[in-house]
């Protein structure tokens, strides 16, 4: 197990004339559980294919500790992107493998593969080893990828979109083993999904990725505590959060809802004529990347 | 070591399925037409194999081409390994298994009765570097311009195959074809070193490419 830290500096990734990821620099520490959240296209499969070097970046360097990530197998040992599995192919063929076909190339190739953990997972989930991957439902894929990625108890684990066609009783399911796992283990996860409410309570800090740049890196709770939603009349909404980071405000009549993001040491008063709530993880995002 | 080491495990498996099915389907071809043979199933499916063998090898390293880049190489580099040690993986494999394949074509043909000369060793290195050669060059062309491109050669390639097979057969039994004691030997051997070199080149090629493969699932 290594403690060292994964470190990317200044990645930039361009495909044609598109800037998918601009300059990004990001520092993963060991043993937490990180949440990377942004809208479609907003270059989170891209930033993890570069972190696990699945894709070369167009500029910049993905370091673990002192060794190079790109085409470096002591460095990608401790790092595993379990992709999500798609049973149509980026060519437009469909995917004639077989459940257990990945899950033996999986044993092969992941140094630290925990076989009875992948047994254990398959049954839980009931998913038939023998049925072709071009056969199996959205969840299935998504099953196999969260076997894959737990299985292989890397030390940096990426699951994109893990959750994406599972159902509430398998999404439960899968938030608990992972914090199972993280507890036994203190591996590194980094999740990125679109049910963001849902997984907030898990993230121990959140990445927000917009347009290919990192917008906000923080721990969850800390973030949550200095979010508010206030509203009231504009005037007096405009009054009291003069001079706070607003993010997003929207108006209807004569009235105004502003989300702030508060500074240490600032605050604002809840009163008669103010209303200031808390707001939830998906809110914040949604504030943050509004058009 | 221990990068290539999985490689050639993964690889060694995929390209050994897929050999193993053209052994498969000779053998099915053998028991529908060897029923009724003499000889019996093994003999018809040895000479089926000493006959057909070679073609089917070629045909087999073509399909290869376009699945083992489309779908087996993303699966490696997904599972954590180097683009290095998955082209090394794949090459050796590749020629390993093509090599293993032509013995078998080899050995039906001696059980059948076919003479063996010094000439077959020759014959075997233009079989194993002719095929190899087509599977990267269908590989690369995949991988460099995409599935129609590749397609497009895969038939551009079997019908100059087929043409040029028909024209030298044709020219055999006209017997224009026949080259004296003189020249057959070097003939070959040029030939053979056309070939290997055509493999080399197209490795170079592929590797160049591979180097900077995108993962697309």
């Amino acid at each position: 197990m290594t403690d060292e830290k994964l470190v990317c500096s200044n990645i930039t990734k361009v495909y044609g004339k598109k800037e998918v990821l601009k300059n990004v620099n990001l520092e993963l520490e060991k043993g937490k559980i990180y949440g990377l959240i942004g809208r479609n296209g907003a270059g989170k499969t891209t930033g993890l294919s570069m972190l696990s070097a699945q894709n070369p970046a167009s500029t910049g360097m993905v370091m673990l500790g002192k060794e190079p990530v790109w085409e470096n197998r002591k460095a990608l040992n401790h790092i595993c992107f379990s992709r999500e599995i798609n049973a149509i192919g980026a060519n437009g063929q469909g995917n004639g493998s077989r459940v257990k076909d990945y899950l033996r190339a999986a044993s092969w190739y992941i140094p630290n593969w925990d076989k009875a953990m992948a047994d254990r997972l398959v049954k839980e989930f009931d998913l038939d080893v023998k049925k072709k991957v071009i056969k199996l439902s959205k969840g299935m894929l998504s099953m196999l990828t969260i076997i894959i990625a737990l299985a292989s108890k890397a030390d940096y684990t990426f699951l994109d979109e893990p959750v994406a066609g599972l159902d509430v009783v398998m999404r439960e399911y899968f938030y608990r083993i992972l914090l199972e796992e993280f507890s036994e283990s203190g591996r590194t996860f980094i999740v990125s999904t679109h049910i963001i409410e849902e997984a907030s309570d898990v993230l121990e800090e959140v990445i927000m990725l917009d347009k290919g740049q990192i917008i906000l890196k923080e721990d969850t709770q800390a973030l949550l505590e200095r979010a508010r939603h206030v509203s009231g009349k504009e005037d007096v909404v405009d009054a009291a959060t003069r001079g706070l980071h607003c993010l997003h405000e929207e108006k209807i009549g004569r009235s105004k809802g502003v989300t702030v993001l508060l500074n240490e040491g600032e605050h604002v008063q809840d009163n008669a004529e103010l209303s200031v709530q808390p707001v939830n993880l998906q809110q914040v995002f949604v504030a943050m990347c509004k058009e | 070591m221990d990068g290539i080491k999985r490689n050639l495990l993964y690889w060694g498996y995929t390209i050994g399925q897929m050999i193993l099915t053209i052994i498969v389907m000779v053998l099915i071809i053998s028991i529908v037409t060897g029923l009724d043979e003499i000889g019996g199933i093994l003999h018809s499916f040895c000479v089926t194999m000493s006959a057909y063998g070679a073609t089917y090898m070629l045909l087999l390293m073509a399909v290869l081409g376009m699945a083992l880049i489309n779908n087996h190489m993303p699966l490696t580099l997904s599972m954590g390994s180097t683009r290095r040690d998955s082209f090394i993986g794949m090459e050796i494999m590749l020629h390993v298994e093509g090599l293993l394949l032509i013995g078998i074509i080899i050995a039906a043909g001696i059980f059948s009765g076919k003479a063996v000369s010094g000439m077959s060793f020759f014959n075997s290195v233009l079989l194993l570097a002719a095929s190899a050669a087509l599977c990267n060059l269908i590989g690369w062309a995949f991988l460099r311009y995409g599935k129609v491109v590749s397609l497009i050669l895969y038939v551009v390639v079997f019908i100059t195959g087929a043409l040029g097979i028909y024209v030298l057969s044709a020219l055999h039994a006209a017997g224009r074809l026949g080259l004296s004691e003189k020249w057959g030997w070097p003939v070959l051997a040029a030939a053979v070193m056309a070939v290997v070199t055509a493999d080399g080149i197209t490795i170079w090629l592929y590797a160049r490419d591979v180097k900077k493969m995108e993962v697309r699932v």
